[in-house]
């Protein structure tokens, strides 16, 4: 076996934040890997200890600006659990709109990176335009873009207004169209199918072995969903999940729009149903929880399931401890790249839609020598 | 074959982007500027700057000093939402264009008898 090691990343054009893979090749294929960590540790777990419980909330928000309302969902809920704080009705329904506005943002940004992977890049464009509706509308109900804020113990910030709602609708039946466009895209055309079918393989054994989580697992043909044990609203409204069988980097672009298709359904029935009423039980601005109580808090956020353990110290957190999806994905990661070729590994990176910064929280210095987790640590978790 | 439809429809329609800086961007109603304050009706409770979740806030109640910088602030509005007072005093506005070349001028410091002027240089306290 030949021990050619290439180096891809931390800075690659194909990617987009820092990961550093060591690539064992033998001619074009790659044999095995190593991953290198660590180049965007902010040390946010720290910070969140030093830190009063809502004023938390905000910096768990800015640990990833995908999932900014996944965080926060996962974060506060996790505050109501510890302080006994009973959740608004109609809060809840509004948090599961932006979550799954949330979702059809992050999924069409995904698709349109992993389009521009395969050498599409028209169609990145065309994503990106249409991908303004949802930024739009996130815009309009939260007031800011990417960190939208929404949620306190106890309810939403922001009411939807009726007029919102006309809005909401409007716009997503102008994308539900583009939508069903880009779904017989991926399904029909040539290009897309040649590039991806077959490629970066995770077997549902290998996917349940390794702990994949999110549409890499339900592409892999694995139906499972945190959102179906119905935490907040989901018990509530009516919704589907999607799976596919394929396990390669086509299912998983399947996966993906077809949840868009699913995510704009959702928001729909979450419209309908959601009652009136307050949007927030009023909570102090300063919350004291009992020293020792702790929980965890689970969400599922766009990219597979987001867990939160919270230990209380009183009026901050003693220790929060994050698990990030793209934690849980690199495992898989690597298991799609072996066998694969060179030229497919910006495909198959892209198709796991992971987010780095997410993921990297934990740098242990240990008598001032650094030590960065590694793919036997990974193994070990 | 799909795309090449669709690239056609877009050779003959108006592009989707627009003339910025020469056309201003279109802002929602709500959405969240930069911070200010209002003297007037301000009573140096100092909830905004005990309950602002980046210390971007920072109140003198003796010299009567309210400051805040913006170059901190991550605009979550939770000052406004913790302001006692009606109308608010310190309220977000639908200013975005904040680019400026030197970070003191992210800094408003109010003071007495300057009511409302900013971009001063910030004192040392
Ligand atoms: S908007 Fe948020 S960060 Fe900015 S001053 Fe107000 S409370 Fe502080
Ligand atoms: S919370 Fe409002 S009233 Fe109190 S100090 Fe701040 S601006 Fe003034």
């Amino acid at each position: 076996m030949s021990d050619f090691c290439l180096p891809f990343g931390p800075q690659h054009p194909a990617l987009v934040e820092p990961l550093h893979l060591k690539l064992v090749v033998e001619g074009e294929k790659v044999v095995d890997y190593e991953f290198k960590f660590g180049y965007s540790h902010r040390g946010i777990e720290k910070s969140l200890e030093k830190r009063q419980w809502i004023k938390d909330i905000f910096l768990a928000e800015r640990i990833c600006g995908i999932c900014s309302h996944s965080h926060t969902l996962a974060f506060t809920r996790g505050i109501e659990a510890l302080a006994d704080i009973q959740v608004a009705e109609r809060a809840e329904y509004i948090r599961v709109v932006m979550a799954e506005l949330e979702r059809l943002h992050s999924h069409t940004l995904n698709l349109a990176v992993s389009f521009h992977e395969i050498g599409f890049a028209t169609v990145f464009q065309y994503m990106f335009r249409d991908r303004e509706l949802v930024m739009e509308l996130l815009e309009m109900v939260s007031g800011n873009r990417v960190n939208y804020g929404m949620n306190l113990p106890g309810g939403v910030r922001r009411d939807i207004e009726p007029s919102k709602i006309k809005e909401i609708l409007e716009k997503l039946a102008k994308l539900e169209g583009r939508i069903d466009y880009y779904t017989k895209l991926i399904e029909k055309d040539n290009l897309v199918r040649k590039r991806t079918e077959s490629t970066g393989m995770l077997s549902k054994k290998k996917a349940i072995e390794l702990g994949a989580t999110g549409p890499v697992k339900r592409a892999s043909g694995i139906s499972e969903d945190f959102r179906k044990a119905g935490y907040g609203a989901y018990g509530k409204i009516s919704f589907y999940t999607v799976t596919e069988k394929g396990c390669d980097v086509h299912s998983r672009f399947l996966v993906r729009i077809r949840e868009c298709a699913a995510a704009i359904n959702l928001i729909r029935e979450a419209i309908k149903d959601m009652p009136s009423g307050p949007i927030i039980n009023k909570t102090p601005p300063v919350i004291n929880i009992e020293k020792g109580k702790e929980t965890v808090s689970r969400v599922e956020a766009q990219r597979g399931e987001l867990i939160y353990y919270m230990r209380s110290d009183g009026l901050t957190p003693y220790r929060v401890k994050i698990k990030t999806p793209t934690y849980a994905n690199y495992l898989p990661l690597g298991e799609c790249l072996k066998e694969s070729l060179i030229s497919d590994v910006p495909v198959i990176v892209a198709s796991m839609d992971p987010c780095i910064t997410c993921a990297d929280r934990v740098t242990v210095v240990r008598n001032g020598k650094e030590t960065i987790v590694r793919k036997d640590d990974l193994k070990k978790m | 074959m799909g795309v090449a439809i669709e690239v056609l429809k877009r050779l003959v329609s108006r592009p989707v982007t627009t003339k910025y800086p020469d056309a201003p961007p279109e802002t929602p109603e709500g959405l969240r500027g930069k911070v200010e304050w209002n003297r007037e009706t301000c009573i140096w409770c100092k909830m905004c700057e005990m309950n602002c979740p980046a210390n971007a806030i920072s109140i003198d109640k003796e010299k009567k000093i309210w400051s805040i910088d913006t170059a901190k602030c991550i605009f979550c509005g939770r000052c406004n939402e913790v302001c006692p007072t009606k109308p608010k005093s310190v309220y977000l506005t639908k200013k975005i264009e904040l680019a400026t070349e030197r970070k003191e001028n992210l800094r408003d410091v109010y003071e007495e008898h300057h009511s409302q002027e900013k971009g001063q240089k910030e004192q040392k306290t």
